[in-house]
């Protein structure tokens, strides 16, 4: 009787775990979150309508924010705040912003080890008088940026731990930057001690050489960095570049970048010769955007193709640990984004999934 | 006689000589390299641009515009009170008094019977105030200070807090005071705050107003205040768009506000060719035009040879003429001087991109732009021209055309900054010049190098002289001179050169030594190096296996000189340790201890009974003279423990500060070889397990030595040598494995003790 009473039992149970075991089996793995987002690198934020379209087109919900810089003041031999954001407070009403502080190479150079406390007191001050006058937005993060080197690396991380712990209490967690160098040699500039990095996908080549082609996204430089991204210690969310720029050589030195820079901007034959597409030369010295530049000087326009932006998409899913991150586009500017249908950044996030 | 001029030579040579060690900051120290002549006094330190483009050292000491600010209104407030007040008092009272304080102040002032707060009652400008009742002064401090908070914040870091309204109060209230104010330099204060307030509440447009209403009711003289208030305006005109206006407008602060300077510079901004055209129209006169033209010019990496043509056009006498060429010369001596022999010209090159790949054809442009100055003659100072004119020759490499533009220059060149210019240039020229390096031309270099002055004066003299030389010696194989003329001779330590080492040595065995040459044999505490040479040179043949040599060598240093080193290698030491102490008494110099060693390798052989201790003691002395030994200094001059870490033969080690390295002398073999016969030839099996242990040693450094080694001397491992490097511990544990020694040797040696239980 209990025999038979509990045959049944066992078989149910046997039949209920095949079940459950066959549920999981067949049921697909949930692809990766990928969260599109946008860098605002302006001191002034004031979203135009069409910059509002856009990101509500992409269902953008995320914004780095560039708060302010620091960088180290030589008369008063201190570390400064500059270029702190001027924004309304109501423009990101609804979304997630991420504070981002950019903070100069220099600056931990000359900075002393014993005013790191102090400056890490400063920037937690300067970021919640900041974040005190936002109004309705979500602040899960703040974003630290820096090309650190090995003679920096020891001051920036002890730097990064102890704005974690001012941060901490508030429920948001840091995250930096990191460069693709510092993905490739990790083991030797080390890993930020932060909740997540950010792969900053952009200016790869090295703008001082005159013969160059692109030092915005060259993806066979990328390739060659990018072996070890899957091994990388922290969670890596992406940033691509939607940028354009003219590099002006001087006696093939570089001396100047001249931001959005178009080709129909050096369209005066008087004053610049079209060596090729993407090369010119000055006839005759002239003001450009507010740059002066002189004649025999050489400028190289260089810009981000929708197609190259899809490959650099493609290239870095295959090398990254598949997992749900954040894509943000550098950077949020009426003039960039006309450039990039909104369709092209959708195809670029979904490479990740 | 004798004594005083081996102390002229000590102190010069103290002062003066090799200074690449001496002088570089640290083992990365890689700033650039060359050397320059020109000198911020040939322009006129009163030049009140002087410090903004030149930035040389003694001319712009990276003082702070706000310094600045505080300085010259001080200054000025100082001036308008005759001089009868202390700069240090009205600090006191305008810029570190609180409000309470300056109403006390005003109460004092106000009243005859009411005295003057405690802490300004010995303060002459709040004595100054109460006793002509200067009360326009302190209503108007008071206002100020009302101000502050809205105009100014105390750090960097605090973000101000304006409140517009509150701000735009202040100015109704400010403009108030100033109608019923009757001093015309207190309303000129008035009418810079209220500006100021109006411009930070962002009411760019009442700023204009204001300009417009305040200013024609002023008659104050000339005021600093002038500039500070323009710059207000011009701060409001751009954030109206009228850029143009607002550029014309920093060009005028920018030529004479020496505290503004700096900003207006950074706030000028013109964007198109249009605008630019618009702004040289707005000028009232050629002298404005050039000062637009100065500040492009002044841009980092501007084209200034361009510029410095358009000012010349508008105004020949321009003073800034002279500091751009003053700026474009030290450029052009980066790229040339002395190019064919810096040293580190390929650093400068790699790290720098200096020389500027468009160096030629921009001197050839400065060249032309300069003779047509001298030609036209329409220049403030021509001097200074004709001056460049000679210099730039002898950059372009041209040293006949140079030599004689001096020489035709020198009488008509009057002023003492000129003139010593002229020499310091004419200087350079003549090292230059020199081809041959024989004994007038060294007498030439000694008096040079002994005018101590004159390197105060040019730091980068020494330099240049001493790299122009090296360049000459070694072109004419002096090999020994080139070397100490780049370092002091203790740096051959430690990597000696056998060739060098005989070229210093014949020159210091010399007697007839010219001045400098005498200066060359000194080391860098100014003593003679003859017997230093000696011995390093015994000490590389002993360590090159040449013993017999080696003690030849050593033999002709002066017996009195011989006992620097007291050494001891005969002693055995189980376990390594370089620094420890030997407890004996008896001690040999370099040419004793060689002599020991013939005896005992005579003895060695001769001994057929004692032969094998002999041996054995051979084997301890050549262990414990190699780099493993405490009597390392036998064979080696120089020993780091730096080393140790990433030891491989013959390898060269870096070290800052030695241009050949640092070579160690890890050399075991001979040692090993002894111990080897010595346990072949006893037949005391104690001494033979003695002579196994210490040859398993040697075995051991000659794996860590060699390229098999993997070992990180910072692991928590033992060195894991290959079977080739582990013969004698096994020899050791399968031979002597009963005898005394082996019991002891296996408790005291934890190496030897995990080599037999690994095997």
């Amino acid at each position: 009787m209990c025999g038979s009473s509990r045959f049944p039992f066992r078989l149910l149970c046997c039949y209920l775990s095949f079940l459950v075991v066959g549920i999981l089996a067949c049921q697909k793995a949930k692809p990766p979150t990928i969260q599109p987002a946008f860098y605002h690198w302006k001191s002034r934020l004031a979203l135009q309508p069409e910059e509002q379209d856009y990101l509500a087109q992409l269902a953008v919900q995320k914004i780095y924010l560039r708060c302010f810089d620091v960088d180290w003041d030589q008369q008063q031999q201190m570390a400064i705040p500059v270029a702190t954001l001027q924004m309304d407070s109501q423009a990101l009403s609804g979304m997630q912003v991420i504070p981002t502080i950019f903070i100069t190479n220099r600056t931990l150079i000359h900075l002393p080890n014993e005013q790191l406390d102090r400056l890490v007191a400063q920037i937690s001050q300067k970021l919640q008088t900041l974040m005190r006058t936002w109004q309705a937005v979500v602040i899960p993060e703040v974003q630290m940026d820096c090309d650190w080197t090995l003679k920096t690396k020891a001051k920036y991380f002890s730097l990064l731990t102890s704005l974690t712990e001012s941060l901490s209490p508030q429920n948001i967690q840091l995250s930096a930057t990191i460069r693709l160098h510092q993905i490739k040699y990790f083991s030797q500039t080390g890993v930020p001690p932060v909740a997540r990095g950010m792969l900053m996908f952009y200016n790869m080549g090295n703008l001082d050489d005159p013969q160059a082609y692109n030092t915005i996204l060259d993806l066979s430089i990328a390739a060659k960095y990018l072996a070890p991204a899957a091994q990388y210690p922290l969670p890596l969310d992406v940033a691509l570049p939607l940028f354009a720029w003219g590099v002006v050589y001087r006696d093939d030195k570089m001396v100047q970048l001249i931001n959005g820079l178009e080709a129909t901007q050096l369209k005066d034959r008087s004053h610049f010769l079209k060596l090729d597409e993407n090369h010119f030369k000055v006839l005759e010295s002239t003001y450009l955007n507010g740059d002066y530049l002189y004649q025999e000087d050489h400028i190289r326009l260089e810009r981000v193709a929708t197609t190259n932006l899809v490959e650099a998409a493609q290239l870095l899913a295959k090398h990254l640990k598949p997992m749900s991150r954040t894509v943000s586009f550098y950077h949020l500017d009426p003039a960039i984004i006309k450039n990039y249908p909104y369709e092209t950044l959708e195809t670029v996030c979904h490479s990740f999934r | 006689m004798k004594l005083w001029r081996r102390y002229v030579i000590l102190f010069v040579s103290i002062c003066c000589f090799p200074i690449v060690i001496s002088q570089a900051c640290s083992p990365d120290d890689l700033s650039f390299y060359g050397y320059s002549f020109i000198q911020p006094e040939i322009v006129n330190k009163a030049t009140p641009y002087a410090p903004f483009f030149l930035r040389f050292d003694d001319f712009y000491q990276s003082v702070s515009s706000t310094v600045v600010q505080e300085k010259t209104n001080l200054e000025e407030w100082k001036e308008r009170f005759c001089a009868l007040v202390d700069l240090k008092d009205l600090r006191t009272v305008i810029y570190q008094s609180s409000l309470e304080r300056l109403e006390s102040l005003r109460l004092a002032v106000k009243s005859k019977k009411t005295p003057l707060p405690v802490s300004l009652q010995a303060n002459s400008f709040a004595r100054h105030l109460k006793s002509n009742q200067c009360t326009e002064v302190i209503d108007y401090l008071i206002f100020a200070k009302t101000c502050e908070p809205h105009v100014t914040r105390a750090t960097s870091w605090e973000q101000p807090q304006r409140d517009s309204s509150a701000m735009m109060e202040l100015v109704v209230e400010g403009k108030k005071a100033f109608l019923d104010t009757e001093s015309h330099y207190v309303r000129l204060r008035y009418a810079y705050q209220l500006i100021r307030l109006a411009h930070y509440a962002k009411a760019y447009e009442q700023v204009l107003t204001l300009y417009d209403f305040l200013l024609p009711k002023t008659d104050a003289h000339a005021s600093i205040l002038d500039y500070w208030i323009l710059g207000h305006k011009a701060g409001a005109l751009y954030r109206l768009n009228r850029r143009v206006e607002a550029a014309y407008l920093y060009s005028l602060i920018f030529k004479h506000s020496a505290a503004k300077r700096e900003s207006a510079y950074q706030s000028f901004r013109i964007r198109t060719d249009e605008e630019w055209e618009q702004c040289l129209l707005m000028c009232k006169s050629d002298q404005e035009r050039a000062v637009l033209y100065a500040i492009r010019a002044n841009a980092p990496l501007s084209i200034a040879a361009e510029e410095m043509e358009k000012i010349y056009q508008l105004d020949p006498i321009n003073e800034n003429l002279e500091l751009l060429l003053v700026k474009e010369i030290k450029l052009l001596e980066k790229d040339l001087l002395g190019l064919e022999f810096n040293i580190h010209r390929q650093r400068n090159k790699n790290e720098y991109q200096i020389p500027r790949k468009m160096a030629g054809r921009k001197l050839t442009k400065l060249q032309q732009f300069v003779r047509k100055c001298n030609q036209e003659a329409l220049v403030a100072r021509p001097e200074i021209w004709k001056i460049a004119d000679a210099y730039l020759e002898f950059l372009a490499g041209d040293l006949y055309a140079a030599e004689k533009t001096f020489t035709k220059i020198k009488p008509e060149i009057t002023q003492d900054s000129l003139q010593s210019q002229v020499a310091i240039f004419e200087l350079c020229l003549k090292l230059n010049q020199i081809d041959t390096m024989n004994a007038p031309e060294e007498e030439f270099i000694a008096t040079v190098v002994r005018n101590n002055e004159l390197l105060q004066k040019y730091p980068d003299l020494s330099n240049f002289l001493y790299d122009r030389i090296t360049q000459l010696y070694q072109k004419e194989g002096k090999i020994g001179k080139a070397f100490r003329c780049q370092y002091d001779v203790q740096t051959l330590a430690y990597n000696p050169q056998i060739d060098i080492i005989d070229s210093l040595l014949s020159l210091s065995q010399r007697e007839d030594k010219n001045r400098f040459e005498r200066m060359l044999c000194l080391d860098a505490e100014g003593n003679e190096f003859e017997n230093f040479l000696l011995d390093l040179k015994g000490t590389l043949l002993f360590s090159q296996n040449q013993p017999e040599a080696a003690l030849e060598i050593f033999k002709e240093i002066p017996p009195t000189e011989r006992s620097k080193y007291q050494l001891n290698p005969f002693h055995e030491n189980l376990q390594d340790c370089v620094e420890c102490p030997i407890n004996d008494t008896l001690w040999y110099n370099k040419a004793e201890l060689i002599e020991r060693i013939f005896e005992l390798e005579y003895q060695a052989k001769a001994d057929l009974k004692n032969g094998p201790r002999y041996f054995y003691i051979l084997g301890l002395a050549y262990y414990n003279m190699s780099y493993f030994g405490n009597s390392w200094k036998a064979m080696d001059a120089f020993r780091s423990s730096a080393t140790g870490s990433r030891l491989r033969p013959n390898q060269v080690y870096d070290l800052y500060g030695s241009p050949f390295g640092n070579l160690e002398q890890t050399d075991c073999s001979q040692a090993l070889n002894y111990f080897e016969k010595a346990r072949l030839l006893s037949k005391n099996p104690e001494l033979a397990a003695r002579a196994s242990y210490m040859a398993a040693k040697c075995n051991q450094k000659m794996y860590l030595t060699s390229k098999a080694n993997n070992y990180s001397p910072y692991s928590n491992r033992i060195p894991n040598l290959s079977e080739e490097y582990l013969v004698h511990f096994k020899i050791l544990q399968q031979e002597y494995s009963d005898t005394k020694f082996y019991q002891e040797i296996i408790q005291e040696c934890k190496y030897f003790d995990a080599y037999v239980s690994k095997n």
